[in-house]
């Protein structure tokens, strides 16, 4: 099994934003224009994390060339028409309707987070209806702890405790999100990502802190996660998904070479 | 045209999207008589193997699709659930009876080094013999997503397999099976639908 590269798109009000801190966003781009870029360069995954607080959806442009989504749901299914990659879907899923919505539209699996905490039927159903497969739960986690509400709520669970309970209700993977990370580009926290690998029977995938292309390889090397996610890194630098994956292959680690089209 | 076969709980709207994408004709649907009056069938599908019996039965597909692949020649591709459920049985659920149009049995995948479980992710696949439009001895990646996979009886009808010498695809005369995701393996595993929309079934 080849280790994963996979690109973090996180949304807001249907645009995509850069986020810093789990507080500031700033837009940055369309997600519909983006997919296709993504699709070319044949990208392992993609995650896409709507961190809307309102329901307000905006693409900014309705102008021709353009195509615009009317909600978030909507959106899934304009991305999932041009993209031939695993797509997982995440953000605000609070009810079974939630999830099954998500995956008709032509999403493989959905990210859970705080829906997990505040409603604790909500995985064990999802999980008999939908099957762990499709079940993805991002952990957020700041100094050991793990916080709900988008980084607001600090709960009693630490990292480990969490995550193990995670896997005993039936999660397929966990997204490991270090959000004191969010946005500095100071490289992966190792030690946490290498204690839930060993912890847990179920893949991992880590988040949060890329700074440039050798942070993906030594959080590989060190803590052997099954998949490593980046946000902002993909969109400020040029080829940037392509020299990611071509400073991993020179190292050695084991990820898909194909490289698509640019 | 083919009969997409919508069992309901599946993400049957990532297959959609390429069938359009290719411009491949085909009737998304449950009835009886859809299948009867196509000349192909993909049988997709995610979830638990008795829960897809069940659906097949609820939905009288079950015999039919027997009747229409074993004695109408019909090709049919079954896609990582749809796989397992061309088999006879399960270890995931083990009253429930397969389809049992390729002989053999789906069981837990063994635990490995090389991966976690569900092993999720792209693995390298390697051909033993052509498949529908790839050839023998090529290596490719493919999108997995499974806790469990077939082993058939006959083990010469295996024309992948991956990194760990799981069972990755299987043809045994008119019936195709593929473990992998080929809708959502990138240009590959598109090509591996456009072969299999363009069979001549009269030589199979």
């Amino acid at each position: 099994m080849r280790k994963r590269l996979i690109t973090c798109i996180f949304l807001k009000n249907g645009m995509i934003v850069r986020s810093e801190d789990f507080k500031s966003h700033q837009v940055i781009g369309n997600p519909i224009n983006q997919v296709k870029r993504f699709s070319d360069w044949a990208v392992d995954e993609i995650i896409y994390i709507d961190i809307s607080k309102t329901t307000i959806h905006d693409n900014r442009r309705d102008d021709h060339m353009v195509k615009i989504s009317k909600n978030k749901f909507d959106l899934i299914s304009e991305i999932s028409k041009s993209l031939f990659v695993p797509l997982t879907f995440g953000g605000g899923v609070r009810t079974i309707e939630d999830i099954r919505n998500i995956l008709q539209r032509g999403a493989d699996k959905v990210v859970l987070n705080s829906g997990i905490y505040f409603d604790n039927t909500l995985l064990p159903r999802a999980k008999k209806i939908f099957g762990s497969q499709a079940l993805v739960a991002c952990v957020d986690y700041k100094n050991g702890y793990v916080y709900f509400d988008h980084g607001k709520v600090k709960s009693q669970y630490t990292v480990e405790s969490w995550c193990k309970l995670l896997e005993q209700n039936g999660v397929g993977e966990v997204l490991l999100n270090d959000i004191s990370r969010d946005g500095k580009g100071c490289g992966y926290d190792i030690d946490t990502i290498k204690k839930i690998v060993d912890l847990l029977s179920i893949p991992v995938i880590a988040l949060g802190g890329a700074g440039d292309y050798y942070d993906f390889n030594e959080c590989f090397m060190k803590s052997n996660p099954s998949a490593i996610a980046a946000g902002n890194i993909f969109h400020f630098k040029e080829h940037s998904y392509y020299h990611a994956k071509k400073s991993l292959e020179q190292d050695g680690i084991d990820i898909r070479n194909e490289y698509g089209v640019f | 045209m083919i009969a997409l076969i919508n069992l309901g709980n599946s993400n049957i709207q990532s297959v959609v999207n390429v069938l359009d994408h290719l411009s491949i004709k085909y009737i998304k649907t449950d009835s009886v008589d859809d299948v009867k009056k196509c000349d192909r069938i993909i049988l997709p599908g995610v979830g638990e193997f008795g829960s897809g019996v069940s659906r097949l039965k609820e939905l009288k597909l079950f015999d039919v699709l027997k009747e229409e692949v074993e004695n109408n020649n019909k090709p049919i591709l079954g896609i990582c659930l749809g796989m397992q459920l061309l088999f006879e049985n399960s270890e995931e659920s083990s009253e429930a009876q397969g389809l049992g149009l390729i002989k053999g049995k789906v069981v837990s995948l063994p635990l490995s080094q090389n991966y976690k479980i569900p092993r999720i992710g792209w693995a390298e696949s390697n051909l033993n013999f052509d498949f529908l439009g790839l050839k023998k001895n090529q290596n490719i990646d493919f999108y997995y997503i499974h806790s469990y996979y077939a082993i058939p009886d006959d083990l010469s009808i295996v024309a992948i397999d991956t990194d760990t010498q799981l069972t990755s695809a299987v043809n045994y005369k008119n019936i195709y099976g593929c473990q992998f995701h080929p809708e959502k393996s990138h240009i590959n595993g598109l090509n591996i639908i456009s072969a299999f929309a363009k069979l001549d079934s009269s030589q199979i």
